[in-house]
């Protein structure tokens, strides 16, 4: 199992479509720092799709006024919980 | 001790120093003997075309060192079909030629390294 | 577990850069080890001793060399990377002197093996990039 950080915003498609293209049943994605726009209402159908568990970064997620709503988030020492739950890590940026 | 590193590329070749970087991290891979892959995703596979000549921008050319890797045990460069399309490019057009990954293999090619170094 | 940190962003190009503070910090905190810190690209600029932000705005270097005093940390900084950008030590600004060295204590310099040596032997890397 992988942990995907993804950081980039939903601007940046060629990011996240490159991420999502190596998720594979048992992944976890994570969303930090502008990743966490992901969340905003329009682009949820998209990230409900995906066959990985989705996570937000608190501290990011607060910090840019984004709402949680039905998603599930986890703090810095549960980001590094997802670290060790999963055998590797792939950051895309 | 010996460990299976990938190393995701995705950017193009002189827009920033991510090629070169990429390239620096793969042969100090090889130098210590660890099986190092190359995966060139989206913008990076433009780092393949043939016919670059960057003296005139003052950049050293990736390229050149992209076909000497298979000097350093790395032998293969790989990148996927999904990342050809975006800039409509095929694969035996390119130089030096990558191994070329369809979606399903793609998905899987993560897993099969322990560890993942992206830039 | 072991950690090693790959740092890409220097402090005001990314988020990344003070990201990858906040992880090393709950990974001391949860128990866990971290074998090494490897600043590559811009992220060599977290280690400039010449870094003066206001007062009310994060110092990461600063921040850097504290977290590494405190829990002997190794903060390596890729030699080829830095020398590139301004990031030199003592005995690097002699060799290519200049007046003086600028890399803040703590840091070191070194090459890209040090990256390598630590992605094997760590149970987990962990890279913080942003601004490709």
């Amino acid at each position: 199992m992988t942990l995907h950080i993804l950081g980039a915003s939903p601007s940046d498609r060629t990011t996240f479509e490159s991420c999502r293209d190596t998720l594979m049943d048992g992944d976890t994605l994570l969303l930090i720092e502008d990743g966490v726009y992901w969340a905003l209402p329009q682009h949820r159908p998209e990230l409900a799709r995906l066959p990985a568990r989705v996570k937000l970064l608190k501290a990011d997620r607060e910090a840019r006024g984004v709402e949680l709503e039905a998603l599930a988030e986890v703090d810095d020492s549960g980001f590094v919980e997802l670290c060790l739950e999963n055998e590797r890590s792939v950051s895309w940026f | 001790m010996s460990k299976s590193i990938l190393i995701i590329c995705r950017s193009a070749p002189y827009s920033s120093s991510s090629a070169r970087d990429a390239l620096d991290m793969a042969l100090a891979g090889a130098v210590f003997e660890q099986p190092v892959s190359l995966l060139l995703l989206d913008d990076a596979v433009l780092q393949l075309l043939p016919g670059q000549r960057s003296s005139a921008i003052q950049a050293k050319n990736p390229n050149a060192m992209l076909g000497a890797l298979p000097m350093y045990d790395i032998e293969h460069i790989y990148t996927s079909l999904g990342s050809l399309a975006l800039h409509g490019l095929q694969a035996d057009s390119l130089e030096p030629a990558p191994t070329v990954l369809d979606a399903e293999e793609l998905r899987h090619f993560i897993a099969r390294h322990e560890v993942v170094l992206t830039l | 577990m072991r950690f090693t940190l790959v740092v890409h962003s220097a402090p005001y190009q990314s988020a990344s850069a003070g990201t990858a503070l906040r992880f090393a910090r709950a990974v001391l905190d949860a128990g866990h080890q971290i074998h090494r810190v490897f600043f590559y690209r811009e992220g060599v600029h977290n280690a400039s001793a010449l870094a003066s932000p206001p007062r009310d705005e994060q110092n990461l270097p600063q921040e850097w060399r504290a977290l590494a005093k405190e829990h002997d940390l190794d903060l390596v900084v890729c030699i080829a990377a830095a020398v590139r950008r301004g990031i030199l030590d003592k005995e690097e600004a002699r060799r290519y002197e200049k007046k003086a060295g600028n890399l803040a204590k703590r840091f070191e310099l070194s090459g890209l093996g040090q990256l390598i040596e630590a992605s094997v032997v760590s149970d987990r890397v962990v890279t913080f990039g942003g601004g490709r």
